[in-house]
């Protein structure tokens, strides 16, 4: 039952809240746990995660790119493989960034100019389509197609091109076009993706803003909302994962009264299932990387040993119904199963360690409407 | 607390615990609620709350999955709560008897924005929909003596339609539309944040009708129109949330009427930061003069007097979401950390309660 606690004060605020802080549930628990370092928590997000996965997928992007010019130089078929296997460790790279909206991913709406993903309603394909129908791309090159829709700029927009079988890339004259296309939008990724880093790395940048929280920093107040965010992404890229990824492939109701259906991550590639692989290897690596179950006292090592059975089936599923060969469980999680598991993590990443960590995130701070 | 099969069977409401309805807050169900809110326990349920005055837990209709906004009829007692975008399910249900909810559903093709309102006799609600495969917004049309049964629905005249009101004159709507596409099958993400179209429309309730249309200018393409209110003089306030880069967030707060164009209301201070680019909630005053803005991302709370069309004070509270006026002067907010409190438009604390265990969701309502 629920416990209602009043005070009056006609005249101040900060003595209400003073006094409520005292009497919060929030912070007994946040009492009964090791004091957090909100400054060393980001420290070790940035250094230990949100830069080198920046820097791969600069480094990935690049190299995608030079793969793409390679395959439409001389059409082989290994260098068709090499960019098949670039792109694929592309989406993997972004699938470790893509819970990070905030900062240098949302600015210029570069998440969307990376990947422009859901997208069910297929704007991808048909802005693409029209684009080829009408414009002379003879001159196309990735400053031009920077300043084109989001949909036409990133690794959707590639991966049609790579996967459109009408007309491989290659050396052929069919393929000039196309080969201008994919070149410019190949580079354009990597550009993105340097600006992305630029964003963090750059005096002045995101790294610099998140470790020098303070009255004059227009974002971060104290050291406690940096660290903060670091929770939010992480609750974020549960939810992308729980339900944008699972979900719409066990919620068959839908699909049978004749809805749109959402296509998986990179389907057109076969990457549905190396998405989701990457999705939960880094989402587990940052949960890591923030140690948060470091600051759970001792009373809740339940919550420790749930986590890591939702991290056991999570790595058990191949996130469309299949098991995976490296599974740590002898059966096959159910897709609701593998849902409700990521959804209830959620919560106590939420509710339980940010709380022991005084790091709550408001209800409708973290998700409102 | 009964369940008839038809509840059951829609799955809405969730099985209901034995909190659900302590015997001593039944001893309180003599006692009309002041307030309603969507909330969230601890225990990972999803409700709808009636509150005292006070801040005392009067009923509890629970849900199955998160709700939003609450629509009112005062006259009739009567009010319909609605899942969250993109949710399908509203629940209807009696203010003053604990009666069992009526459980409606979107049709095919549609799914809920969070909010509707009643027309001034309480024989219809407007509902913000959306047309799933066609991607623009609709307001759906039920009639509430036939059990909440659509009967017709118009063009909301945009993208994305969020908060609905009724304006005085009990014949016009006016919409926030948030100019965001999003679908079931894509959760929560928004699918169009490069194209996006927002606009605040007027619609004759009689015909469905446009009567006016006001977008904003290209530098504030990004800035979703969200939740509106309606002041003394007729114009309708609103509340956005920036989707550009989050360094250059403008002024989130403006208003605009059936025949003038929208205006920004800029930050007391120069700092993009200030409400960080999100307005949960918008409330008026009882006379129509003060109105009301919570931002909880910044847990802050501002108030404006409509006539200068400035902000007079500002409080602090942290996750504030939910507004609702109950006197020319005076505000009760809520937030996500289970506050309910009473304060005055110039930020005086008249008194807070703190629940344990409950969330308090985006809006706060009032019902008496």
């Amino acid at each position: 039952m629920p416990t209602i606690r009043t005070t009056r004060a006609h005249t101040c605020v900060a003595t209400v809240t003073a006094l409520l802080s005292l009497l919060s549930p929030y912070d007994s628990k946040a009492l009964a746990a090791t004091a957090p370092n909100s400054y060393a928590l980001v420290q070790r997000a940035i250094d230990g995660y949100v830069l080198p996965h920046i820097e791969e997928l600069k480094s990935q992007t690049e190299r995608l790119a030079l793969s793409v010019d390679r395959l439409c130089q001389n059409g082989a078929e290994a260098s068709r493989e090499e960019v098949a296997s670039e792109f694929r460790k592309t989406v993997e790279a972004y699938a470790g960034i893509e819970f990070f909206r905030f900062g240098p991913l949302v600015e210029k709406g570069r998440r969307e100019k990376l990947s422009f993903w859901p997208d069910p309603r297929g704007i991808v394909p048909r802005q693409l389509r029209l684009f080829m129908a009408n414009q002379n791309l003879s001159q196309m090159n990735a400053d031009a197609i920077s300043k084109q829709s989001a949909a036409l700029q990133g690794l959707p927009a590639l991966e049609y091109l790579l996967t459109d079988n009408t007309a491989p890339l290659g050396p052929d004259a069919k393929s000039t076009d196309r080969c201008v296309l994919a070149n410019a939008i190949s580079q354009n990724i990597a550009n993105n993706a340097r600006d992305l880093e630029h964003g963090w790395t750059k005096d002045g940048g995101w790294k610099d803003k998140m470790l020098r929280p303070g009255s004059d920093n227009d974002t971060y107040k104290d050291p406690n909302e940096s660290a903060s965010e670091f929770v939010k992404a992480l609750l974020v890229g549960f939810q992308l994962l729980a339900d944008i990824q699972v979900k719409p492939r066990f919620d068959a109701t839908r699909k049978q009264q004749g809805h749109i259906t959402l296509v998986g991550p990179y389907e057109k590639s076969g990457l549905v299932k190396a998405y989701y692989a990457a999705s939960v290897a880094s989402l587990q690596k940052f949960y890591d990387t923030l140690a948060m179950e470091n600051f759970l006292p001792e009373e809740q090592d339940w919550v420790k040993n749930w986590a890591g059975g939702a991290w056991r089936t999570m790595r058990a599923s191949d996130g469309v119904g299949g098991r995976r060969p490296e599974a740590g469980r002898d059966d096959t999680p159910s897709l609701r199963e593998l849902f409700d598991k990521i959804t209830g993590l959620r919560k106590l990443v939420s509710r339980e360690m940010a709380a022991s960590a005084g790091l709550t995130v408001g209800f409708n701070e973290l998700d409102g409407d | 607390m009964e369940l008839d099969r038809r509840n059951l069977l829609l799955g809405t409401v969730a099985a209901i615990g034995a909190n659900a309805y302590p015997a001593s807050l039944m001893a309180n169900s003599a006692m009309l609620p002041a307030f309603a809110s969507a909330a969230r326990r601890n225990s990972n349920s999803y409700s709808i709350v009636l509150l005292s005055a006070s801040g005392q837990l009067l009923r509890e209709i629970p849900l199955s999955a998160r709700g939003h906004d609450i629509a009112v009829h005062r006259a009739t007692h009567r009010a319909v709560a609605f899942a969250r975008r993109p949710g399908t399910f509203a629940v209807a249900f009696e203010i003053d008897r604990p009666t069992p909810p009526h459980i409606f559903t979107a049709l095919a093709n549609r799914h809920f924005f969070g909010h509707g309102a009643f027309s001034h006799d309480g024989r219809l609600l407007y509902v913000t929909e959306n047309d799933i495969p066609a991607a623009r917004g609709v307001i759906g049309i039920y009639d509430v003596a036939r059990n909440y049964t659509k009967i017709g629905e118009y063009p909301s005249y945009g993208l994305g339609p969020h908060e609905i009101i009724v304006l005085q004159d009990g014949r016009t709507l006016a919409i926030a539309n948030g100019g965001l596409d999003t679908m079931p099958e894509a959760g929560r993400e928004n699918l169009n944040r490069d194209a996006m179209d927002a606009s605040l429309t007027f619609v004759d309730a009689q015909s469905g009708a446009l009567v006016a249309r006001h977008t904003l200018t290209s530098d504030l393409k990004q800035l979703s129109l969200r939740h509106i209110a309606a002041d003394h003089q007729g114009r309708v306030w609103f509340g956005g949330q920036w989707e550009g880069d989050p360094g250059a967030a403008p002024g989130l707060i403006g208003y605009a009427g059936r025949d003038t164009r929208p205006e920004i209301i800029n930050a007391p201070i120069d700092d993009s930061d200030y409400l960080k680019g999100y307005i949960g909630s918008v409330a008026i005053s009882t006379d129509g003069r003060i109105f009301a803005a919570s931002a909880p991302k910044a847990g802050r709370i501002v108030y404006l007097d409509t006539q200068t069309k400035r902000i007079i004070s500002e409080s602090i509270l942290k996750d504030a979401c939910g507004l609702a006026g109950e006197t020319p002067s005076t505000f009760a907010a809520s937030s996500g950390f289970g506050d309910l409190r009473h304060e005055t438009s110039a930020s005086h604390v008249i008194s807070q309660t703190q629940i344990s265990d409950i969330a308090f969701d985006n809006h706060l309502r009032r019902m008496s």
